[in-house]
């Protein structure tokens, strides 16, 4: 593969993961933290 | 389209506590449900829809715990406000289904009394009616209902078990108001009646609005009435003469309450199959798991048969997916050609990522003894005994839940200290949390361990998993009382605790939480794990050395990551790190598992040249400049001190910011966080080399 296509690849990657980071913290609900816990955790009952 | 459906009827579900009102709320709308928030509070509105027996659509709202009407938290008062019509945008419901344990009739029925008072059509959804059985209760259903005056649909909701006569008992074309309650002394009933008159409510019914303004306290009073000071006077006025007449307003509708729900029990439940002493089976066991020494003895061996576990059998899993990660990676790095791309795909995303799925079978084990000991009922008397302890650091018994869910992820546990009412012990136990080791540690300890002690057997690592569970449970103790005694002081409040019957776990529910925890800990893997570790990637890699062919040593030393690894060099040099660790930590602050990830990456770039290896072996092999193991046992416990006492966890940040609406507490916290994980991680190096350990 030629090596310009192969930068091209990894600096797209590499943006997508910021962005991805960046942008997913925007217009979550309440509750929605993106942390590896339960999704949401009601009041007991 | 859904918004311009008829509602037939709007039913709110409400009960106390862990009576399952969530399990018939689930029943009945299946996957048609809406989370969000009331207005103004950081408590959560669920609603749902469902057809009734004739296929009339209803909708449900799902109301927080609560054991009376006299509100003592947040989630309490929403239920009150609900009820009372008082909430903007969620209109005073046309019924409600009141979810009773029926093994804990006796404490239940007092909430009971007072939705009779609210003038709202009641349900009565008797659930757990096997575990009252179990227990020697036998309820007479219909004098329960005659007594009530209301329909009484007996349940066993985690079964499914009724569901379908309380849908039938909620589509009749019309529910009445109860005409039996609770008998009120007449004085006090004319001065409700007289309040009711003054009262100009917008909505929903005066009679309970009076009712509760007068068995208010004081202070509670003054915030209900908001600055009204004509009603204020009334109600004062009103109050006074209920005195000169013998009654206190506010425990005498309480007391009249009570003799009602007395009065009911003696009529409707029969005990058998108690012992001579009156003692059930749960009574029994209880005795050894609620003793003094005992209960703590069976503490310690559960959890220790639980880490136990977590390394038997989790072994053959770890060893499969870990063969076919590295499959993956050399089928990877054979078609692919050599360059930035192959790099990135095989160290960052096949390395970064994979070396995290490893630990998946671990945290699916941890997950299976939490639900166990959950379901069983153990958990309870866990808090029990916990409690002794947590009494002496002046922490309230209700921070025991939050803090036991803080070991899956502190997540929901500082979520659970909602029900906390008083602020400055929420904030206190909310500061803690974090401490108790959440499941994205295991990753790190089990790592750690492995480097530790290579051969020893697995009673042992248990045994060094456990103390680092203690320690983070010793740290959160510690960390309260100090807390309760300077900055968030308060008294120490009782703990009020019902101990459930214990029952067999319904495997079927654990194992279908198991699989929601794999889902959730695989899809964190594929998104934010991934895109970190791209990006870890990206920083150990670039900037590239300007010399030609530099080694993969020189091209980690002058990448960026590696240069922060560099700066915080001598911060973490006196704790036994060298930079490469500095990497890993700096790195694991957005999540801790995110470590061993790095730890894989930056090994995997230096070895680029070798056979896959296990990451493991790897970091046995690493040498310091002059020759000696990086990772000696004395730096694999200084950094697993340090995983147990840092603040490393980005999401854990931001919902801390939510629940204290400022910034000052998430920053207070991962300040001393840090702190304490430093100084930790120093005691136990430097401690140790003082005592020739290495």
């Amino acid at each position: 593969m030629n090596e310009t296509i192969q930068q091209v690849l990894v600096a797209a990657a590499v943006l997508g993961a910021v962005l991805y980071l960046l942008l997913r913290g925007r217009g979550k609900g309440a509750g929605k933290s993106g942390c590896n816990c339960a999704t949401k955790k009601s009041p007991p009952g | 389209m859904a918004e311009s459906i008829q509602v037939f009827r709007s039913i709110a579900i409400a009960g106390n506590p862990n009576t399952g009102k969530s399990t018939i709320f689930n029943l009945l709308t299946g996957m048609r449900q809406k989370v969000g928030n009331y207005p103004g509070v950081t408590v959560e509105k669920k609603t749902g829809r469902f057809y009734g027996s004739h296929g009339e659509v209803m909708e449900l709202l799902d109301l927080p715990g609560s054991y009376s009407l006299q509100v003592r938290s947040p989630d309490e008062a929403v239920s009150r406000d609900v009820l009372l019509g008082r909430v903007p945008g969620t209109p005073r419901p046309d019924a409600i289904i009141a979810v009773l344990d029926a093994s804990n009739l006796d404490r239940h029925l007092y909430l009971v009394a007072q939705f009779l008072e609210l003038e709202i059509p009641l349900i009565v959804a008797l659930n757990m009616v096997d575990v009252a059985e179990e227990r020697g209760l036998s309820i007479d259903l219909l004098a329960l209902r005659d007594r009530l005056g209301v329909p009484v649909i007996p349940m066993v909701a985690s079964r499914g078990q009724g569901i379908i006569e309380l849908k039938q008992a909620l589509s009749r074309a019309t529910l009445h108001n109860s005409d039996r309650k609770a008998q009120l002394p007449i004085v006090l009933e004319r001065e409700v009646a007289a309040l009711s008159r003054i009262l100009k409510c917008h909505s929903g019914s005066v009679r309970p609005e009076a009712m509760l303004l007068l068995s208010l306290e004081d202070d509670r009073l003054a915030a209900e009435v908001r600055g009204d000071t004509a009603l204020l006077a009334e109600i004062h006025a009103a109050r006074e003469r209920l005195k000169l007449s013998g009654l206190d307003p506010i425990a005498a509708p309480v007391d009249a309450r009570y003799a009602w729900v007395s009065e009911v029990c003696a009529s409707v439940i029969h005990r058998r199959g108690e012992d001579s002493h009156g003692l059930t089976f749960s009574d029994h066991v209880d005795q050894i798991l609620t003793h003094k020494l005992w209960g703590w003895l069976a503490f310690v061996a559960m959890m220790a048969l639980m880490f136990v576990c977590i390394f038997v059998v989790a072994q053959a899993p770890m060893d499969w997916i870990r063969a076919g990660i590295q499959a993956l990676a050399k089928w990877a790095g054979a078609h692919l050609p050599e360059g930035d791309l192959r790099s990135l795909i095989v160290d960052g995303v096949i390395g970064g990522v994979g070396n995290v799925v490893v630990f998946l079978p671990q945290i699916l084990i941890l997950f299976f003894f939490l639900g166990l000991l959950e379901d069983s009922g153990y958990m309870a008397r866990a808090a029990f005994i916990m409690d002794r302890l947590m009494s002496r650091v002046g922490l309230h018994g209700k921070s025991f839940v939050p803090l036991l869910s803080s070991f899956a992820c502190a997540i929901p546990g500082i979520m659970a200290t909602r029900t906390i009412e008083n602020r400055n012990d929420r904030f206190v136990t909310i500061l803690v949390a974090p401490l108790m080791s959440c499941s994205a540690r295991l990753p790190v300890y089990a790592i750690m361990i492995a480097l530790l002690m290579p051969a020893s057997n697995v009673w042992s690592k248990a045994g060094v998993m456990l103390c680092m569970y203690l320690l983070g449970i010793l740290a959160a103790f510690v960390m309260a009382g100090l807390l309760k005694k300077t900055l968030l002081r308060s008294e120490t409040p009782m703990l009020l605790l019902e101990l459930p019957p214990y029952r067999a776990p319904v495997v079927r529910g654990i194992v279908q939480r198991m699989w929601e925890r794999a889902v959730i800990f695989l899809r964190r893997a594929g998104t934010v794990i991934l895109a970190l570790s791209v990006i870890l990637w990206a920083l150990l890699n670039y900037p590239k050395p300007s010399t030609p062919d530099p080694t993969p040593s020189e091209t980690l030393a002058h990448s960026l990551g590696g240069r922060m690894g560099h700066a915080i060099e001598p911060v973490i040099a006196p704790l036994g790190y060298d930079w490469k660790i500095g990497i890993g930590l700096v790195a694991s602050f957005a999540a801790r598992e995110v470590f061993v990830s790095t730890m894989g990456q930056i090994y995997n770039i230096e070895d680029a040249d070798e056979e896959n290896e296990d990451l493991r072996t790897q970091m046995r092999d690493e040498r310091r400049a002059d020759g000696t193991p990086v990772f000696t046992p004395l730096v694999c416990l200084s950094i697993m001190v340090f995983y147990v006492l840092a603040m490393q966890c980005i999401s854990t940040v931001a919902i801390v910011r939510r629940e204290t609406n400022s910034w000052r507490w998430p920053l207070f916290q991962i300040a001393y966080m840090t702190v304490l994980a430093w100084i930790g991680a120093f005691v136990v190096y430097q401690g140790g080399r003082m005592f020739g350990f290495q």
